[in-house]
């Protein structure tokens, strides 16, 4: 998960130290770029990861996110956007049209091959929660599956995804709402095999 | 679409795998992505901007817009030229001027010393 000092830097109210970076960069300071770097490409990398269940796809997210950062520096004016802000939007639509590209694939085709050892039950009700999610949150649409998992995998406050989203509050509310219930309904024959019991 | 509403358990277990996957470690960034990162930053940043010129003191200014130190320099013979001349006149000057504007002579338009024989 993100750190405490992550989060209290990406509520709306704290001084955008992304946003001074950027501009230094913009202003060809390339030990910004390095900074930045550092700061944001955690949290890019792990929201992807979080989404795709796919490291390998995660980092050409994350690298493309940097780079669309990269490019937009020269036009950014601080104090209208939030780097972060924008960032969780960027990633999340490049983490949505990967996932929309896997709608067109069976889910069966794409779970994770188990190798037939103890562990399997393990492998399971690890790693494959993750890619149960992924795959689940695939048959979403995309705004739904951006609000879900805004809300409960990043943690955010629906305000927060609302500025992300550009939409409303109350619209966060029902696409959540939405999103979950779906979730709920393409998750409900996995349950024994993501080792949850029904009590 | 109609949707089957789902039960109080699936949502919980919704929940819970949601909040084993939130919980989950965060990956870490590989050296190769960190770099690949690093060389689009260095091929993207922009060039730095010229630092812009120091403004020049007024008498610089004033100085550049005559021509520099040259057109100074011409100013300065000219005048002291000019000085010359006033002071010390070579005879060939006043030869000249004498042809050019002629002899310096007092004319009397009325031709009366006492016009009103004011002097007795």
């Amino acid at each position: 998960m993100m750190s405490a000092q992550i989060k209290a830097d990406e509520t709306q109210e704290a001084p955008d130290t992304d946003g001074a970076l950027l501009v230094a960069y913009a202003n060809g300071d390339a030990t910004a770029a390095r900074d930045l770097m550092i700061r944001l490409t955690p949290r890019v990398l792990a929201q992807a990861n979080r989404l795709l269940a796919d490291q390998a796809e995660a980092e050409d997210v994350a690298q493309e996110a940097m780079m669309r950062l990269w490019k937009i520096a020269p036009e950014w004016r601080q104090g209208e956007a939030r780097v972060s802000t924008w960032l969780y939007r960027v990633t999340a639509n490049l983490c949505t049209d990967r996932l929309r590209k896997r709608r067109t694939v069976p889910l069966d085709a794409v779970a994770e091959p188990l190798d037939d050892t103890d562990s399997v039950a393990d492998q399971i009700q690890g790693r494959s929660r993750l890619k149960a999610l992924a795959d689940a949150l695939a048959s979403l649409p995309d705004r739904q599956a951006q609000a879900v998992s805004l809300r409960h995998l990043e943690g955010l406050s629906n305000p927060d995804i609302a500025a992300i989203m550009d939409i409303s509050t109350e619209a966060v509310e029902s696409l959540t709402a939405r999103g979950k219930r779906a979730l709920a309904a393409v998750l409900a024959g996995r349950k024994a095999e993501l080792g949850y019991d029904d009590g | 679409m109609t949707m089957v509403e789902p039960t109080k358990a699936e949502m919980d277990a919704l929940d819970a795998l949601l909040a084993d996957v939130a919980g989950a470690p965060d990956p870490v960034p590989s050296d190769d992505l960190m770099a690949r990162i690093l060389a689009d930053a260095e091929a993207s940043r922009p060039v730095p901007a010229a630092p812009p010129e120091a403004p020049r003191l007024g008498w610089r200014n004033w100085l550049a817009t005559l021509g520099g130190w040259p057109v100074l320099g011409g100013m300065a013979m000219a005048g002291v030229a000019g000085l010359w001349l006033g002071v010390a006149p070579p005879a060939a000057v006043d030869q000249m001027v004498a042809e050019m504007l002629g002899e310096t002579v007092s004319v009397d338009l009325l031709g009366l010393t006492d016009p009103f024989e004011l002097e007795g």
